[in-house]
């Protein structure tokens, strides 16, 4: 069963089509409390997001900063697993396409075909793997099957027969050619990180964004999100103006951190709903 | 092009997009620089004039004796290295690298603090900025060399996330050279890390093993039965095993740090204990829990308190060319004492499990046998530690 029928390039679509800009969420499962990320995670497609993404927590996040990293502690101390994960993301039932983030090792540790048939179930549509890049596939199987081994890189491939749609990274360090080949392979949508660093630091080349942006949207046919340092509606309105969308993370397990329960997602709602507008009202800025 | 990221089955590059192109230029450079007779003079000339290249073997008669007297102990000195461990083959190796790639700013982890001095001494030589991520436990019991990186003019951040020990730091040197990657060179510290870290550094440390070789020859006219060293990332084992993987008639043994007891969270042995997965951009052995979450390590000596090892280890490993074994703290400190005692030499305490499992060694094999230990490193660094571990009222014996 399938919470959301559509796909995540659908939902996306839809929402350019109608003249906006796409709005995608992420939040670490469990985070501040199973209970708290179940109303967050229904409390995003009632701000009017398009995709949610979540995240699974691992001990050693490479890609992240202090915020996600101290989030995703807390759950470990909790107890978080990828199928607890998976659970509150089906007990949540979002009518918007979920997307799930999560670093290699524990999908490795979960196994692939358990994943395939797991997150179907709870109708997750797609994967973000930060610490998968794109490798060119032929050399790849050539080498695999030439020593008739299991290399973790064939995990995207597996996930991609499995009617899953994997999300690619391109970051600016990216050259052109190896750019048009991650805008080909990626399903989706292009995920852009905007600037050299980890989530939650502050943009300190916003130009050197926007001619990257440029550049991604360029190199595929695919809608180009950007993601990494939008912290903010202006620096959303900001980024959106030369992409197709954003992604946003930090700001919303930050404003998730304090108080109780109810205020945490009530301001997690404003600020998300702020967002919206501006990425309505913003379009063709 | 023969082009292979992997060993067998491990290696790879599992890391962020965004320092991808860094890897490829960092290959390119490695293969275009390296063999180039500019280089190579460069770095011979500086290992004999600055690092005091090369070191001795020390046919360890006392000790010999003191193991039962049946066995022939050599002892491969890298401990006379300049900064004190063989890790400053790799730091100027890395260094220089950095310099023919314009690169001025140096990052780096490191665990006991031999790997930090190394990159800090190779850094003030080369005129390039230096900064070291340590682990916050670490800079507590390796105080001394926190002092000597930063005379030596490095920026030295401690690490507070995690377990405060090697794999936290290695977490922030790569964030922060994902942020800084255009203007920086990541200098590992050892066989670990994405594709081309684990060759490269081999390239360096591999140094050890074929000075080892000639000289064991020319000292005893034979090869050793085996060659001992200790593993947490594992570049002084690769270093010295490398040139003797194609002499099948020589055993190679690696000692993991077996902390306090086999329980996961109190020892460091991912060879032994651990199952393949993916840590720093590797997919190698790893100590990780049944949801792929990496472990705590504990090791009296902090350059192994590391849950990961190189892939070129596990695919030794697998093959079954190398043998695993691992060796607890307080056998350890016994060993570390005896080498003192015996041979007036403090060795750090990481090679003091290579030196316990030799003395283990020495006792079953055949009369005859020659052992070559690889001494990684000095144990100033670890008298602190010893001294508040060995002056507690009951010493507990290992079972």
């Amino acid at each position: 069963m399938s919470a959301s029928s559509q796909t995540v390039e659908q939902a996306i679509r839809l929402r350019l089509e109608s003249g906006g800009k796409a709005l995608v969420p992420f939040l670490t499962a469990g985070f501040p409390s199973a209970a708290c990320f179940v109303d967050a995670l229904r409390q995003t497609a009632e701000s009017g997001c398009d995709v949610v993404e979540v995240g699974i927590p691992f001990s050693d996040p490479l890609a992240d900063g202090p915020v996600v990293q101290h989030a995703s502690q807390r759950c470990l101390d909790a107890g978080m697993t990828i199928r607890r994960a998976l659970d509150l993301i089906h007990l949540a039932h979002v009518p918007i396409p979920v997307v799930i983030m999560s670093y290699l090792n524990p999908l490795l540790a979960f196994g692939c075909l358990r994943l395939t048939v797991d997150a179907r179930a709870v109708g997750v549509r797609g994967f973000i793997v930060p610490d998968l890049p794109w490798t060119p596939q032929r050399r790849q199987r050539a080498a695999c099957a030439r020593q008739q081994i299991f290399r973790p890189s064939e995990i995207s491939e597996q996930l991609r027969i499995a009617g899953f749609e994997v999300i690619l990274l391109a970051a600016p360090t990216t050259p052109a050619d190896r750019l048009r080949r991650i805008g080909g392979q990626t399903c989706g949508f292009l995920y852009a990180v905007s600037m050299t660093g980890v989530t939650g630091t502050r943009n300190r080349a916003p130009f050197e964004t926007v001619k990257f942006l440029h550049r991604a949207r360029a190199a595929t046919r695919r809608p180009v999100l950007a993601g990494f340092g939008i912290n903010s509606v202006s620096s959303a309105t900001l980024i959106a103006a030369q992409s197709d969308g954003v992604i946003i993370g930090s700001a919303l397990l930050e404003a998730l951190q304090a108080g109780p329960r109810a205020s945490a997602v009530a301001r997690l709602g404003r600020f998300l709903t702020n967002v919206r507008n501006a990425l309505l009202q913003g379009e063709g800025v | 092009m023969g082009r292979d990221d992997f060993f067998g089955r491990f290696g790879g590059q599992f890391v962020p997009e965004t320092v991808i192109p860094a890897l490829e230029e960092l290959d390119i450079l490695r293969r275009r620089v390296l063999a180039t007779t500019a280089f190579r003079r460069e770095y011979v000339a500086l290992l004999s004039t600055w690092a005091g290249r090369p070191t001795p073997i020390l046919d360890a008669r006392r000790l010999a004796d003191s193991w039962g007297g049946r066995c022939r102990i050599l002892l491969k000195r890298e401990d006379l290295n300049h900064t004190g461990a063989h890790k400053v083959l790799n730091a100027l190796g890395q260094g220089l690298l950095a310099q023919s790639a314009k690169k001025h700013r140096i990052v780096c982890e490191t665990g006991a603090g031999q790997h930090g001095v190394a990159t800090a001494s190779v850094c003030a030589l080369l005129d390039l900025s230096c900064t070291v991520y340590m682990g916050a436990l670490d800079i507590q019991r390796q105080a001394p060399n926190v002092v000597r990186m930063r005379t030596l003019g490095a920026e030295v951040i401690p690490v507070e996330s995690g377990s405060k020990t090697l794999k936290d730091a290695t977490n922030e040197a790569i964030r922060d050279w994902v942020t800084n990657v255009r203007t920086t060179h990541y200098l590992i510290g050892s066989v670990v890390g994405p594709h081309p870290y684990p060759l490269l550094v081999r390239t360096f440390a591999s140094r050890i093993g074929r000075e080892a070789l000639r000289q064991v020859r020319r000292l005893v006219g034979r090869l050793p039965h085996a060659v001992i060293a200790c593993v947490g990332g594992g570049s002084n084992a690769i270093g010295i095993m490398h040139p003797f993987i194609r002499e099948r008639a020589v055993d190679l043994i690696a000692v993991e740090a077996g902390g306090r007891s086999r329980r996961l969270g109190s020892h460091a042995a991912s060879l032994t204990a651990g199952r393949p997965g993916v840590l720093h951009g590797a997919y190698s052995y790893l100590l990780q829990d049944d949801c792929g979450q990496v472990a705590a390590t504990h090791s009296v000596s902090a350059g192994l308190d590391y849950p990961g090892v190189g892939p070129e280890l596990s695919e030794l490993h697998e093959q079954g060319r190398l043998q695993v074994t691992s060796v607890r703290d307080n056998e350890a400190i016994d060993a570390f004492y005896e080498c003192t005692r015996c041979e007036g030499i403090l060795p750090a305490l990481e090679c003091a499990h290579a030196l316990a499992f030799a003395r283990r060694e020495a006792r079953t094999r055949p009369r005859g046998t020659i052992l070559l230990i690889n001494l990684s490193g000095r144990g100033d660094k670890d008298v602190t530690t010893v001294a508040s571990l060995t002056t507690k009222p009951a010493k507990k014996r290992n079972h």
